[in-house]
């Protein structure tokens, strides 16, 4: 029993004792642009459908960036997934594409700024398929390709690693007892590649999402942006309200914890047998 | 001829390319002109000493390898791929850890094409003959090591081959183990008399499993000799000829 209680409360005593020090620091800093107390940042989140400095409210503009990372990451596992299997599969596949691919990979997705915004400039889907303007013109206005990219070269080579990883490492046995079983190559394919391979591909995919997250506040500072959590951060810096910068940054950070967490149990359910073998 | 002998090795070499770290371009002779028949319905074991190539001659003979020289035959026709005719149970784990079991004696008749309720009922049916139908929906890792060697021998059977190779199917196996799963081995092929070609380090085992014993020995890796086994069956340790052939044939392997 006393255990229990114990271990019920574990978790909370450092967020406990963040939040005091939090809140005596800046009662003591007494500046709200420095720091700004708890029950500032508390009563923007407390009001989440409420309108904020102009921009619509909180929901809102968490919705909008939401859109946008999922617009990016879903692109990027689209092609990451596919290209990263047939890598892993094909010898010929990854001599012919991992050393050109290991030069774009460190290169921070914000470094493509510049040459996004002279190639996509501020199109989104609505323009390109000159959407009458009404509620869908302006959601899919909000999903520009340049901060679609950035995202997109976020949530991408950790899917593709993942992924090359994942088909690389599938055990030989496996391969081979399936093969004397009369496997033909599809077989293989489908039946022992992909399955073997799933956890590695998962993992990158998590991994990838939290990246394509972090890219979304540079993403959003691009030109045409006018919402979203990075936008509302970039503007309340600007009107000198940092409690709504900071309730972006929470914003942001509970968003990607419960996406990863979903993630994990995904992970569990789907991947009891990871590392029985 | 070919209906009386099911695998038969020609002159068959084996030579493999050594790593860059050991020298480049030289290479490592596993078999060295190795000839032998297995004739149709005999359980045939080969021993020999670790690195005689004693796995390197199983892979050639499933078509997971193809020989440098000589051919290997089954039925009159060069073996160059796996087909299915021929199975193979593995030493080490070789199960699908994310199927359940009843779903990884099934694998190998999914590939087979055969309709799924017919697959599961023969499926069922094999896990039954390796008792093990209690635990068909249980996964890989929830059973022992011996329980998933039996589920391996299931898969291998379920797709009614015509020659079962095994490659140290029980080395991993405690030694309690090994001998239950010797006797339970004898009574499966005993209901079903498939050719089998069975690999073991264990002298022992060959003599109380086989008809005949192929005794390979290495450096370059060969066969020195196939023994007939005239022991009547059910063996048992006890009887001294027993004694006898085991120590004759450590001695040709100069133990």
């Amino acid at each position: 029993m006393n255990q229990r209680i114990t271990s019920f409360f574990l978790p909370l005593v450092v967020p406990a004792l963040f939040l005091w020090g939090w809140e005596t620091t800046a009662v003591r800093v007494a500046n709200d642009i420095i720091l700004p107390r708890l029950g500032d940042v508390l009563a923007v989140l407390a009001h989440p459908i409420q309108p904020i400095i102009g921009m619509g409210s909180l929901l809102s503009n968490v919705g909008i960036s939401l859109a946008r990372v999922l617009f990016g990451y879903l692109a990027a596992v689209a092609l990451a997934i596919p290209l990263g299997i047939l890598m892993g599969y094909c010898a010929g596949a990854h001599r012919l594409l991992n050393n050109f691919l290991s030069v774009f990979r460190p290169i921070p997705p914000l470094a493509w700024t510049p040459l996004m915004l002279a190639w996509f400039g501020i199109t989104s889907p609505a323009t390109v398929f000159n959407m009458e303007i009404g509620p869908a013109y302006i959601f899919f206005n909000n999903l520009k390709f340049s901060m679609a990219f950035i995202i997109f070269i976020g949530g991408f080579f950790p899917v593709l690693t993942s992924s090359v990883h994942g088909v690389r490492s599938v055990r030989r046995v496996l391969i081979e007892s399936s093969l004397v079983l009369g496997a033909n190559r599809l077989d293989i394919f489908r039946k022992v590649i992909l399955p073997a391979a799933s956890p590695s591909i998962l993992t990158g995919m998590r991994i990838g999402l939290g990246v394509a997250w972090m890219c979304l506040v540079s993403a959003e500072m691009l030109p045409g942006s006018l919402s979203g959590v990075g936008y509302l951060i970039t503007h309340a810096y600007t009107v000198g309200r940092q409690d709504i910068v900071i309730t972006g940054m929470v914003s942001i950070g509970v968003m990607g914890a419960l996406m990863d967490q979903g993630f994990r149990l995904c992970e569990r359910r789907m991947l009891f047998w990871r590392g029985m073998s | 001829m070919s209906a009386k002998h099911a695998l038969t090795i020609e002159a068959v070499s084996k030579v493999f390319p050594l790593g860059r770290a050991n020298g480049q371009g030289k290479t490592v002779t596993a078999l060295d002109s190795t000839s032998f028949k297995v004739l149709n319905n005999e359980f045939l074991s080969i021993v020999g000493p670790s690195g005689c190539g004693k796995s390197t001659l199983l892979r050639l003979m499933a078509g997971l390898d193809t020989p440098t020289t000589g051919q290997v035959a089954y039925q009159g026709q060069a073996v160059q791929k796996p087909t299915g005719r021929i199975g193979l149970v593995f030493q080490d784990y070789s199960l699908l850890p994310w199927r359940t079991l009843v779903r990884n004696i099934k694998l190998g008749l999914e590939f087979q094409g055969l309709p799924r309720r017919q697959a599961r009922d023969k499926a069922l049916e094999y896990l039954e003959l390796v008792g093990l139908a209690a635990s068909k929906d249980a996964y890989p890792h929830e059973l022992s090591g011996g329980m998933r060697q039996r589920a391996a021998i299931a898969r291998a059977l379920a797709v009614e081959p015509d020659v079962l190779l095994m490659d140290e199917p029980f080395g991993a196996l405690d030694a309690h183990t090994r001998l239950l799963m010797q006797r339970e081995l004898l009574a499966i092929w005993e209901k079903h008399r498939k050719t089998v070609v069975f690999v073991t380090h264990s002298i022992d085992e060959a003599v109380y499993l086989s008809d005949r014993i192929a005794v390979m020995d290495k450096d370059p890796g060969r066969v020195i000799e196939v023994l007939d086994v005239d022991l009547p069956r059910p063996r048992t340790r006890k009887n001294p000829d027993f004694g006898k052939l085991t120590e004759s044939i450590l001695e040709m392997l100069k133990y």
